[in-house]
């Protein structure tokens, strides 16, 4: 596997603190990979000596199999959590002004500039102070410059927040397009639905420490905890007899007559589905029978209590 | 990576020299120059403040007495008209000269007012001028001087000239010290103006959240260095306007009062409004230009433009620290005095340079790093020792190296640091945290 980026063993203290602790990732050329971790777990630090804004005490970063170079950040967009602009600046100066900071001439910046902007549809926004704008429309911008030198490397800290559900789509929209045309994600977020959807990989970072890391669906399936939904046509009395048969979480009549949804738990060592699927045979007609892995909110609770609990 | 340092400066240059503030501080410093420098040439025109006195000579003896004197002295018939004058407010004064033996060496005056009581100077002017007429009227009575010698006695006047032994220059020690002062203010005034400019910009950058994403393609240092050189810019454009703009409204205002020669005659002899005759404008010119080169003003300028940078550059990062390690302006209180003290120390000495420009304190003060870029140019009109301005060169550079590095440590650590106040110890770790 190609990794565009890669940490080993990366340490990096703060007097007594301790903000990373031994960290190393992986994260594949091309995919999404969902940064993800409670408040002050040291996601932040991470991504900060990713952008060489700080650098490690201990371990090492490799960009696209190479020690990581200074020259390196022109192949990185950052946007950060929390991210403002000049006030007072025009829009189209400031736009400019942080694209010749990415090592873009003006002339070239100027042209991607108004073909993004007049894709957001705020190219008329252009000669105004950025006072007057909305919050999304400040987002859009920095949505923008952050891809504006197209960067091999896109680092995105909690993206969606601040954006109302229709510039959250068109944002997700652009994501999952970079992405196609073949730039390497980092997601950070506390969004987990999000995760679900557009992420490939994951890295779970808590007080200081990687806790789990690996493809969603492999995680996912990693915790599955045997759980099985079902929508069976039966009747009360046969009912009741499978609740003998086998351990039924959850039972909840369908408007339909007969019709019932089920969570059914299967005992540890049996996660064969065939033998659910036996059994539930002889006690209705089944029209739905779907194992059901843990959502990743599920997964990120599970975590990190289990992590807090060793301690 | 190297441009960067470029980038940000152009904005820091363009966002100030674009802004309304810097127009009219361009347009408005010297025209409130030029007019300061008119204004007493004016005022004479117009009659200004010097006051108008009635002057009541019962004795006769003191016609033309007082000819030189800054005030205008209008001769009036008895007391009872100068009187009613006073009342009407046509005189400031009346000066009453009693009938008194013509040969008596005391007379005694009467000075009247009504609401503004007369200075200490005007006073003893008017003492001194009546003095030097009963003098000259005492001999004039008791000997037959001829008149031509009498007129010459009369006029008779002594100057008092410093001179350098070595070069022969005269010192003109009073236009030195107006001038110390000025380009010590001049130098202070700068240095706090750009200085927390600097400050405000940094804290904006903190404040809006503006730093995490600049912070990603710039490293501090070159931020750091973009601010501090692009503000120095503004600075030298600043200066630059002024001197043209000032030279420029100095010829025009000039020509307007009547050639630039008359102008400055008339502004630089302001104490001596009567008549001047040919020779005195020709002596004025001359003593303007001498002094113009005891003042060898092409090196004042160049030790101005570099202990200018020196300074402000010694002083810009420093602000900038400041800036980093508070979120907000109210906080910077308890970390401006180390910038501060320095400063007014340096202003306070400005004062003993004047009183004696080699006191051991002038000296040191214009040596060491913080206080050298004031008190050093206070002293340079008076001349000094090479050896000195050398040392005080080397370490004002050697100060801006090591307040920058410190500053930058500071700086780089403080823009990225939420939440946390910032103490002098906290700021003694961000020094030392690596990387």
């Amino acid at each position: 596997m190609e990794y565009l980026l890669e940490t080993r063993q990366v340490v990096k203290r703060y007097g007594a603190y301790t903000a990373l602790d031994h960290v190393s990732l992986q994260v594949p050329k091309g995919c999404i990979f969902g940064l993800l971790g409670p408040n002050g777990a040291g996601k932040t630090t991470l991504i900060r000596i990713i952008n060489q804004i700080t650098a490690p005490d201990e371990g090492e970063v490799l960009f696209a199999g190479g020690k990581l170079r200074r020259d390196h950040i022109y192949q990185v967009g950052y946007l950060p959590e929390e991210r403002g602009l000049y006030r007072n600046m025009k829009v189209g100066e400031q736009a400019l002004y942080l694209a010749q900071l990415k090592g873009l001439g003006k002339a070239e910046a100027t042209k991607r500039l108004h073909a993004w902007f007049d894709k957001f549809g705020i190219d008329s926004w252009w000669d105004r102070k950025v006072v007057e704008l909305s919050k999304g429309m400040q987002q859009k911008i920095q949505f923008v410059v952050t891809v504006l030198h197209q960067p091999g490397l896109l680092i995105f800290d909690e993206p969606f927040s601040g954006f109302d559900p229709i510039n959250a789509q068109l944002l997700k929209d652009e994501i999952l397009e970079l992405k196609k045309k073949g730039s390497t994600i980092i997601f950070s977020t506390h969004n987990m639905a999000s995760v679900e959807e557009i992420c490939d990989e994951i890295a779970l970072i808590n007080k200081s420490k990687k806790i789990l890391d690996g493809k969603v669906d492999d995680v996912r399936r990693a915790f599955s905890n045997n759980i099985y939904q079902v929508l069976l046509l039966s009747d009360p009395g046969r009912m009741e007899a499978l609740g003998k048969a086998v351990e039924v979480l959850e039972q909840i009549p369908h408007d339909v007559p007969g019709l019932y949804d089920l969570k059914i738990k299967v005992s540890e060592g049996e996660d064969d589905g065939n033998r659910v699927l036996r059994t539930l045979l002889e006690y209705g007609s089944v029209k739905e029978f779907s194992e059901k892995l843990p959502s990743m909110n599920d997964i990120f609770i599970q975590t990190v209590k289990r992590a807090e609990n060793e301690k | 990576m190297k441009n960067n340092t470029w980038v940000v400066l152009q904005r820091e240059y363009m966002t100030r020299v674009k802004k309304k503030g810097f127009f009219v501080m361009t347009i408005l410093a010297p025209i409130l120059l030029v007019a300061l420098m008119f204004t007493p040439a004016l005022l004479m025109q117009v009659g200004g403040k010097a006051k108008t006195v009635a002057l009541v000579d019962e004795t006769g003896a003191y016609e033309g007495a007082f000819r030189n004197s800054e005030d205008h002295f209008e001769p009036v018939a008895d007391t009872a008209t100068a009187k009613i004058g006073l009342k009407e407010e046509k005189y400031d004064a009346i000066l009453y000269i009693p009938q008194g033996s013509l040969d008596s060496n005391r007379q005694t005056m009467l000075l009247f007012y009504q609401q503004n009581e007369p200075s200490m100077a005007m006073v003893e002017q008017i003492e001194s001028d009546a003095q030097n007429k009963l003098r000259m009227n005492l001999i004039h009575a008791s000997s037959d001087i001829r008149p031509e010698l009498f007129d010459f006695v009369e006029r008779a006047g002594v100057d008092v000239v410093t001179r350098n032994i070595e070069t022969g220059e005269r010192s003109y020690t009073e236009v030195k010290s107006l001038l110390a002062y000025a380009i010590g203010f001049l130098i202070y005034g700068f240095i706090f103006l750009f200085g927390s400019q600097i400050m405000s910009g940094v804290i904006e950058e903190k404040s809006n959240r503006i730093i995490e994403v600049m912070i990603s393609s710039v490293k501090p240092f070159q931020l750091l260095m973009g601010k501090v050189l692009g503000l120095a810019l503004v600075g030298l454009t600043q200066l630059l306007l002024w001197g043209v703009l000032t030279l420029v409204l100095t010829m025009v205002v000039g020509m307007a009062a009547g050639g630039g020669a008359d102008a400055a005659q008339a502004a630089a002899a302001g104490s001596m409004p009567g008549g001047m005759d040919v020779n005195e404008v020709q002596a004025t010119l001359l003593q303007i230009q001498d002094i113009v080169a005891s003042l060898n003003l092409k090196t004042l300028l160049l030790y101005f433009l570099v202990y200018f940078l020196g300074g402000y550059l010694l002083y810009a990062s420093l602000f900038a620290a400041v800036g980093s390690a508070v979120e907000n302006q109210e906080d910077t209180n308890q970390f401006m005095w180390p910038i501060t003290v320095p400063l007014l120390v340096g202003i306070i000495v400005v004062g003993v340079v004047l009183k004696d420009p080699y006191s051991p304190l002038a000296v040191w003060t214009s040596i060491i790093p913080f206080t050298s870029p004031i008190v050093m140019m206070a002293r340079i009109p008076f001349g000094v020792p090479v050896w000195e301005l050398a040392l005080s060169l080397g370490l004002l550079v050697a100060g801006f190296i090591g307040t920058t590095w410190l500053a930058a440590r500071i700086y780089r650590v403080g823009i990225l640091m939420y939440g946390k106040k910032g103490s002098y110890k906290e700021l003694w770790h961000w020094i030392r945290y690596r990387g």
